[in-house]
C-alpha cells in the first residue's frame, strides 16, 4: 500500500457561489470545472492536478469525503482487500464520478468520515505554466497567496482507532501524540508524505470536520494573510498571528462561508521515512495547551468544540 | 421583537431584536456576548433549542445544527435566526455580559 500525498477536501456547502468567492478571493485557490451536479472543483496554485478542493451544493456543513492519491493502480485492489478485512464497507466509485478523476475506493474511518483513494488525476498544471514559467509564484491572483492544500484535521471521540486504522492498514506513519495519564491517544498526527501531517484526528464529536490547511512559502505570507482576512472581514479564531507547539508552524484559523474552519499555515517540518518507522513525539496531556497554541499557552474553548 | 435567552443555572435575559437583525447581532448591541464560533451558520457553536416562538433565515445555516438529528425543528442557531415573533430560547452555551468598564461605557454611549 502506498498512498502518496493528501489531494482533496470534498466540502459541504450552503451556498456554493459565496463559498467559490471565499475559496477564490480569500484563500486564494483558482476555480477550474465544474460538473452537473452543481459541485465547484478548486486547485492551488502549485499543484497540477484537478483540484483540491470540491465544494458540494449541500444544506448542511462539513467533509463529504477526503481524497488521497496513490502511487499504483493495482492499490486499488489491494486497499480494498486491506480495509474489506479490517471490517470497513468499501464502495468502489467509477471514473469520473469526481470531475477529473480516475477510478476510486471510498470507505468511512472507525469515526465515520469518508476517505476516497485513487489514482490518477487530470492535469490542469502549475498556474505559473508548463512551459518556460516565471519562477516566482503568481502573487497576481486575488487572495492568499497559498501554494498548496497541505492537511486536514478531523474529530473522532475516540482518536486511537482511526490511528490504529491508519498506521495498520493503510501504513500511515504517526510522528506526533498527545495521551492522557491513562496512555489514551487524545489527538494524533499522521504523514503518509514528506512533512509531519497530512492527516490529524482531534478530539470531539465522531464524523465532524475541524479543518483543512493550506500551506505558504513563509510566516511573511500568513501575515500577509491575516491583513487580508482583516480587510475582508473574514470571521477568524481570537488566536492569530500565532504559532502551533506541535509542528511549530506559524499559523491562523478562519472559517469559510459555511462555517468550514480554514488555516493558512506555514513552516511544517520534514517527517520522512518507511512506514513505522520515524518515532513519534509524544506529548502529555498537561502540556496540550504549549502544544496547541505555543504563544498563548492556552486552548480556546470552542476550538476543538465547535467543528461542522 | 422580544428575545429572552435561558440556561440552567442563571437568571434569564431580555433584549430587542430589529426586524431582519440576527439574535446574535441584537444580543452585542444589548451588551449580551453569545458562545459563538464561525459565525457562519455552519459550526453551531450558538445552537439553541427555541421554548416559544418563531425564526427565519435570511442566510443558510446548517440543518445539521438545527434539528440535531431529531428530526424535529426545536433548535436554532442565534448566529443566523432572525425572530419573526417574540421569541424564548435555551441556548446550549452560556453567555457573557459586558462588563461596565470605563472603556466599554464609553463605547456604548
Amino acid at each position: 500500500m502506498a498512498i502518496s500525498r493528501f489531494s482533496y477536501a470534498s466540502m459541504n456547502v450552503m451556498d456554493v457561489e459565496a463559498a467559490v468567492r471565499h475559496y477564490v478571493h480569500v484563500v486564494g485557490l483558482r476555480e477550474t470545472d465544474r460538473d452537473a451536479d452543481g459541485r465547484v472543483y478548486l486547485q492551488a496554485a502549485d499543484t497540477q492536478d484537478h483540484h483540491c478542493v470540491i465544494l458540494n451544493p449541500a444544506k448542511t456543513a462539513g467533509v463529504e469525503h477526503l481524497g488521497f492519491k496513490v502511487s499504483d493502480p493495482a492499490d486499488l485492489d489491494e486497499a480494498t482487500a486491506a480495509v474489506t478485512a479490517y471490517g470497513l464497507p468499501v464502495t468502489r466509485v467509477p471514473a469520473g464520478a469526481v470531475k477529473g478523476q480516475g477510478e476510486g475506493v471510498r470507505f468511512p474511518l472507525p469515526s465515520g468520515q469518508h476517505m476516497m483513494l485513487y489514482y490518477h488525476a487530470d492535469k490542469v498544471g502549475y498556474l505559473t505554466g508548463m512551459e518556460n514559467p516565471n519562477p516566482v509564484s503568481a502573487h497576481s491572483t486575488p487572495g492568499g497567496r497559498v501554494t498548496h492544500l497541505d492537511h486536514t484535521l478531523i474529530s473522532a471521540q475516540n482518536p486511537g482507532d482511526d490511528v490504529k486504522f491508519l498506521t495498520e492498514v493503510l501504513d500511515f506513519s504517526l510522528t506526533e501524540k498527545v495521551v492522557d495519564p491513562a496512555g489514551n491517544t487524545l489527538a494524533a498526527f499522521l504523514t503518509c508524505g514528506h512533512t509531519m501531517h497530512d492527516l490529524a484526528i482531534g478530539p470531539g464529536p465522531d464524523n465532524h470536520f475541524h479543518h483543512m490547511a493550506f500551506g505558504m512559502d513563509s510566516r511573511t505570507e500568513v501575515i500577509h494573510g491575516v491583513d487580508l482576512l482583516k480587510e475582508k472581514a473574514v470571521p477568524a479564531l481570537e488566536y492569530g498571528i500565532t504559532r502551533h507547539g506541535i509542528a511549530g508552524v506559524t499559523t491562523i484559523y478562519f472559517h469559510d462561508p459555511s462555517g468550514n474552519r480554514n488555516e493558512f499555515y506555514n513552516g511544517a517540518y520534514l517527517a520522512p521515512g518507511a512506514p513505522g518507522w520515524v518515532p513519534p513525539i509524544v506529548w502529555q496531556a498537561e502540556h496540550f495547551p504549549r502544544g496547541a497554541f505555543y504563544y498563548e499557552n492556552a486552548v480556546p474553548e470552542a476550538f476543538f468544540a465547535e467543528v461542522t | 421583537m422580544q428575545v429572552t435567552l435561558r440556561h440552567a443555572g442563571r437568571s434569564e435575559v431580555s433584549f430587542d431584536c430589529a426586524a431582519d437583525d440576527t439574535v446574535l447581532v441584537a444580543a452585542r448591541r444589548a451588551g449580551v456576548t453569545l458562545h459563538v464560533a464561525c459565525e457562519q451558520g455552519g459550526c453551531g457553536a450558538c445552537r439553541a433549542r427555541v421554548v416559544q416562538g418563531t425564526v427565519h433565515y435570511p442566510l443558510p445555516a446548517s440543518s445539521r445544527w438545527l434539528d440535531e438529528g431529531s428530526g424535529s425543528e426545536d433548535y436554532t442557531l442565534l448566529c443566523r435566526a432572525a425572530p419573526t415573533s417574540a421569541l424564548i430560547v435555551e441556548t446550549a452555551h452560556p453567555w457573557r455580559l459586558r462588563e461596565s468598564a470605563p472603556l466599554s461605557r464609553i463605547l456604548s454611549g
